[in-house]
């Protein structure tokens, strides 16, 4: 008899042939996640995942890190233990009067969940159910049987080995990351490109991350703040390859000889170059960002098409359809909302002219873009980058 | 090269003499009961002598861990339930959100405004009624250097009142001006240990002996059961290197600042559109100028990457507009485009020199960049 965590996966199963391929991807992630957890070994079982050797102190550790690594669908701290019935009853009703202790009313609703995965086993699933139910309420007090309302279910799978467990504990979903290639983040200090972040990462994305800053019209403090950023989503994301850019001259470059407002979306169209150029010497596949239609002036159709237009890789925006409140939602569950709201000046907000176009026009922009010489302008700022990997 | 030009937000510590013999011999703790601990105990008191000679006071001296402990603690120590207070628009935050804390439990706050940079002692003593339990005003101001009359202010409410509390915050007032309480009626006064040349972490709040402080800490009966926890003796050491140092040259010390602000003016003066916060009663090691249509905080950035490092108003209120530059009338594009100079004897004519180059050609260059 031992304890193990099961760990059940998402999508993985719709994958086919390349099933091995994304559960591998999975033990590793989860293994990493893991790293702190004394003796912890991460095993393939049949259509899931084993967790063996967490001690008891650092069970509620290692189930906390197991809900940040996406692909995981749902994961259940469980007795391991020969198949033989009862015996797992004993060991269900140690584990349901455990979790009785939680409820301080008089009778409790109840269930047994029989899974016969090993159709061998004699006893069929319904009579195991009831013959468990039976060894429960013979131990433990003040429990009731509901079918259809349970507060505490008792789960026994009956396997190449027993599994006995009480709780099912969600999971982040999505796919492991690492399993569908790497792409760039344009990462602000603000609250949707982190999120964006995340949310493609979700989809089994690893990710590089690309940061303007604008000193010193922007602080040390500020970028501090996107390493926190970074640090926050890698928790969900693993490493993060984080490139920080320069941009101030290209931003007075712009101010001197562009309209003013042209201003935003000629500067967007220079990061999302830049931006491209990294991701390209990063092996990115794509680029990803935090705009969602219509937020601001840059981010209308007409914005959105002429910032597309100025690179070759495909450009997700995984929070194009949502509005504020979602993404702020999104945000809290990813932990990166209170880091993002902290006031320090972002590069986007310093060169705002008072009113940028909405509506931009191709035949401007090759106009003031003429005038420029952008690939020594780009090539600049690619040589003054930093690169640090975070997580 | 670095060039330091932030003196008022700390000053780099001259305490070598210390650390050696901390290390080496003064490292006890004091509350012990053997020889080297004795000594360790002896030479705080040394420390508490010679704060109450270099300001001339007349009374304790318990230490703190700084300013902000040691003002929070004199206001706090005249706490009565619904009395009546007053301090100024200007004060430090330490000083006025401790005035907003107790509005908060019911006391009445009256805040006087300065005229011009100044606090006039008529202008406080009009406030002053019965019930008045603490008046609290700056010796000199953090942001603009302005000295205020402490003689005369507290003269003026305890001529109308004689049962009210007065404090001062002397941090930016220690050897930047002469002072001398005795005959002051000044009931607390605040020091600072860092803004002398010594370390941060350490305080000192001078009490009258018949004002004895409340405690906003509970535990052993260090610092007379008025602060308890194991002394901060490295500090307090450096302390008293600081206040020697400081008594022995202050007159020099003034005389190459009160130089080194003559040429600061003069300079700004030729910088275009520079204007200079500057107060009728200062003193010299503090200069605000604002320079409106840039930002402050760029400015100084700006000039931080080239090792040049002069302040945004007061370092404790970054980003936001100076709620004390505001109080004296400073317009808000002024307001947001102050920075705070301020000098130490160590500083050299050439520094500044180098530093006005910098400031006319930052502030020129920032100022092509303003929001179109």
């Amino acid at each position: 008899m031992e304890n193990v965590i099961i760990i059940r996966y998402a999508e993985i199963h719709l994958k086919g042939l390349n099933r091995p391929y994304f559960e591998k991807a999975l033990v590793k992630n989860a293994a990493e996640a893991l790293r702190h957890i004394d003796g912890a070994v991460v095993r393939r079982g049949e259509s899931r995942l084993y967790v063996e050797g967490v001690s008891d102190a650092q069970l509620g550790q290692a189930l906390e890190a197991l809900k940040y690594v996406f692909g995981i669908h749902s994961f259940s701290p469980a007795v391991r233990l020969e198949q033989d019935f009862e015996k797992a009853a004993d060991v269900l009703a140690d584990l349901v009067k455990y979790e009785r202790m939680r409820y301080e009313r008089e009778t409790v609703r109840f269930k047994v969940d029989v899974k016969r995965a090993d159709k061998s086993f004699p006893l069929p699933s319904m009579k195991m159910a009831a013959a468990a139910g039976g060894v429960i309420l013979e131990r433990v007090g003040g429990l009731k049987v509901d079918l259809t309302d349970p507060e505490i279910t008792a789960y026994i799978e009956m396997r190449d080995m027993a599994y006995c467990f009480t709780r099912i504990i969600k999971g982040p979903g999505g796919m492991p990351v690492g399993c569908n290639g790497r792409a760039a983040l344009l990462l602000s200090g603000g609250i949707d490109s982190p999120v964006a972040g995340c949310m493609i990462a979700k989809r089994g994305v690893a990710l590089s991350a690309v940061h303007f800053e604008s000193f010193p019209y922007t602080s040390d403090k500020a970028l501090d703040k996107v390493f926190d950023l970074a640090r926050i989503m890698a928790r969900y994301t693993g490493e993060i390859r984080l490139h920080v850019i320069r941009f101030t001259d290209i931003q007075t470059t712009l101010y001197e000889q562009c309209p003013p407002d042209y201003l935003t979306v000629l500067m967007r169209r220079f990061m999302m170059r830049i931006a491209e150029r990294i991701a390209k010497a990063d092996k990115c596949l794509a680029l990803v960002t935090g705009e969602s239609v219509g937020q601001v002036a840059s981010q209308t159709l007409e914005s959105l098409a002429v910032t597309n237009n100025a690179v070759d890789l495909p450009v997700l925006r995984p929070l194009v359809g949502m509005d504020k409140i979602e993404i702020t939602e999104l945000a809290e569950k990813y932990g990166t909302f209170k880091t993002s709201i902290l006031p320090y000046e972002d590069c986007c907000t310093v060169f705002v002219p008072k009113h940028p176009v909405t509506k931009p026009r191709m035949s401007e922009i090759d106009k003031a873009e003429e005038k420029l010489d952008i690939g020594g302008m780009i090539d600049a700022a690619v040589a003054g980058g930093k690169a640090t990997t975070i997580g | 090269m670095k060039i330091y030009l932030d003196n008022a937000a700390t000053t780099q510590p001259l305490i070598d003499k210390t650390l050696v013999s901390h290390i080496k011999t003064a490292w006890y703790n004091p509350s012990a009961a053997y020889a080297p601990a004795e000594a360790v105990f002896l030479e705080m008191k040394k420390t508490r002598q010679a704060l109450c000679d270099v300001t001339g006071f007349d009374g304790g001296c318990i230490f703190t861990s700084g300013g902000t402990e040691a003002n929070n603690m004199a206001i706090l120590s005249a706490y009565k339930k619904g009395a009546h207070y007053i301090t100024s628009a200007i004060e430090h935050p330490c000083v006025y959100e401790t005035f907003r804390y107790l509005e908060t439990m019911g006391a009445q706050v009256d805040y006087v405004r300065p005229n011009g940079f100044c606090i006039e002692a008529e202008d406080v003593a009009a406030l002053v009624r019965s019930d008045t339990a603490l008046v609290s005003i700056m010796h000199v101001n953090n942001e603009t250097g302005a000295q205020n009359d402490i003689h005369a202010i507290c003269g003026a409410v305890k001529a109308k009142n004689q049962n009210a509390a007065f404090h001062s915050d002397g941090v930016q007032a220690l050897f930047k001006t002469g002072i001398d309480l005795s005959k002051s009626g000044v009931d607390y006064y605040t020091v600072s240990a860092h803004k002398i040349h010594a370390l941060k972490g350490t305080g000192a709040l001078l009490y009258s002996n018949n004002k004895a402080p409340i405690r906003l800490h509970f535990g052993g009966d260090q610092e007379y059961a008025l602060r308890p926890g194991t002394e901060n003796t490295l500090g307090i050491q450096a302390f008293y290197e600081a206040l020697e140092r400081g008594r022995d040259g202050f007159s020099a010390a003034l005389e190459i600042v009160n130089g080194l602000h003559k040429k600061l003016l003069e300079g700004l003066s030729a910088i275009d559109g520079a204007e200079v916060n500057l107060p009728d009663i200062k003193v010299p090691h503090i200069v605000s100028v604002s320079f409106p249509g840039v930002r402050a905080e760029v400015l100084v950035r700006a000039l931080g990457e080239k090792g040049i490092y002069i302040g945004t108003g007061a370092a404790c209120s970054r980003g936001k507009l100076s709620r004390v530059l505001t109080a004296c009338g400073v317009g808000k594009s002024s307001a947001k485009g102050a920075v705070r100079i301020s000098l130490s004897a160590l500083n050299t004519a050439h520094e500044l020199a180098v530093c006005l180059e910098e400031i006319g050609y930052e502030v020129k260059k920032l100022r092509r960049f303003g929001r179109r």
